[in-house]
């Protein structure tokens, strides 16, 4: 389940526009129901492919944007797009209610996203082999399986997981291949 | 190992189903239900400052700082403004023509010579001029051979003569007490005449210690604000019983709210 219709990239017009809307929202909260409006199906979808239910993640997404209303004033227009912002609320909301909740966190995937990820690790896409995949995929850790959920199930940049995960783009791209190699390395055994 | 669940081709929801759950109201109120942790707010930064200055102010009026702190009274160095009659030890002198005059302090014996009497008496000041002030005053008058003048002082609850002395002080603490500064040396005074004027009228008291009789204290009560006490035949006595007897001293009263 990618999330195609990202509204990550925006022309500098789009970006003043925005800002214009938060520095708008920050004396009047009301004024961010375009910003709402705008990032409401890509964060929705970003909390459903963790949490897996629909009712749950629309609070938990009602939550994050009113957080990200609450911290409003901790942003800074310094570049980090507003989205990547709202993300790294909505991780952190989402980590809150597993942690509160006591539930298990949910990874989405495709059979077609899968494939993806086996020509990445050069692997047959034979049912056996991806039966494997996902068996190795249960033995990674959070980070790990946040990175591959994040580059193959939901075909986002380097550049945005990066922002997401406050690291660099060239970091995200080395730590996805460590989680390949990773990977492969388990299949092998 | 982490802990969570894989689900492989769970059912996409389109964006009609997920719009479902667009509620901006729902996050408005969530907003509105938000309380920022209570360090984070003014008012814990007025109440901690406050509370702080509080403590600060607190400590300041204990562990005052600037307040003065008053010399006591007994250390303080009186001069007698009129001569007096003191004991002159004379010693042999070398020669006539050598005068050097001589100071002492409290712990060397100098001895100043003009330019004429320097190459003469060179010798003579090399030897006395780093000597220790160890030995009594006749033997230091001997070494160098030259008379001391002595100049004994009396003082009044720890005020010299001419100064002013405050009635209340005088009415509950009132005592003299003697020393010679030259030796640096205590005496005991042994008794004294109290002089003072009441309406017009000259009175005297008489102690035979250095302390105020009980009448010369009930007699602070009718003095005033400028008066003048009189301290007369203050006979004084050093540890070694050699006796002074002081003419006259006189003290001014000091009356109303200053602290004593």
């Amino acid at each position: 389940m990618d999330l195609s219709h990202s509204k990550y990239h925006q022309t500098q017009e789009a970006i003043s526009l925005e800002e214009e809307q938060l520095r708008l929202a920050l004396r009047k909260p009301e004024a961010f129901a375009p910003i709402y409006e705008k990032y409401f199906l890509q964060i929705y979808r970003f909390v459903l492919q963790r949490v897996g239910d629909e009712d749950t993640a629309g609070d938990v997404t009602s939550q994050v944007f009113a957080k990200a209303l609450f911290k409003l004033r901790d942003y800074k227009f310094k570049g980090l797009p507003f989205s990547a912002w709202l993300y790294r609320v909505a991780q952190n909301e989402i980590g809150m209610f597993f942690r509160q909740q006591n539930r298990q966190r949910v990874v989405n995937v495709t059979t077609e996203s899968l494939g993806d990820m086996m020509d990445e690790i050069e692997e047959d896409q034979h049912e056996e082999r991806l039966q494997m995949v996902l068996t190795t995929i249960k033995k990674l850790n959070m980070e790990e399986v946040e990175l591959i959920q994040m580059r193959f199930f939901e075909k986002m940049s380097f550049k945005e997981i990066g922002d997401i995960l406050d690291i660099t783009e060239t970091n995200a791209r080395v730590k996805t291949h460590r989680v390949i190699e990773k990977i492969r390395k388990l299949m092998k055994q | 190992m982490s802990d969570f669940n894989i689900n492989i081709d769970s059912p996409k929801v389109s964006d009609e189903q997920a719009l479902k759950h667009k509620n901006f109201s729902k996050v408005l109120a969530s907003y509105k239900a938000m309380k920022l942790p209570f360090y984070k707010t003014l008012r814990f930064w007025l109440w901690t400052a406050g509370s702080f200055t509080a403590l600060l102010l607190l400590l300041l009026f204990i562990f005052n700082p600037f307040e003065k702190k008053e010399e006591p009274y007994i250390h303080q160095e009186v001069i007698i403004t009129e001569p007096i009659d003191v004991p002159v030890v004379e010693v042999n002198q070398p020669e006539k023509e050598i005068e050097p005059s001589v100071m002492i302090t409290e712990d060397t014996v100098e001895v100043v010579l003009d330019e004429k009497m320097e190459k003469k008496h060179e010798m003579v000041r090399d030897t006395i001029v780093k000597t220790q002030v160890v030995e009594s005053q006749q033997q230091v008058a001997e070494k160098i051979g030259k008379v001391i003048e002595l100049t004994p002082v009396v003082l009044v609850c720890g005020k010299k003569s001419g100064e002013k002395v405050h009635k209340m002080q005088l009415g509950t603490v009132g005592k003299l007490t003697g020393h010679i500064p030259e030796l640096n040396e205590k005496m005991t005074v042994l008794s004294f005449d109290m002089e003072y004027k009441v309406r017009g009228e000259n009175k005297k008291l008489s102690s035979d210690s250095y302390k105020f009789t009980k009448e010369m204290l009930y007699a602070t009560d009718d003095m005033k604000e400028g008066d003048v006490v009189r301290f007369r035949n203050v006979k004084c006595q050093t540890k070694g019983g050699m006796i002074f007897t002081i003419d006259e001293m006189s003290i001014l009263i000091e009356d109303g709210m200053t602290q004593w």
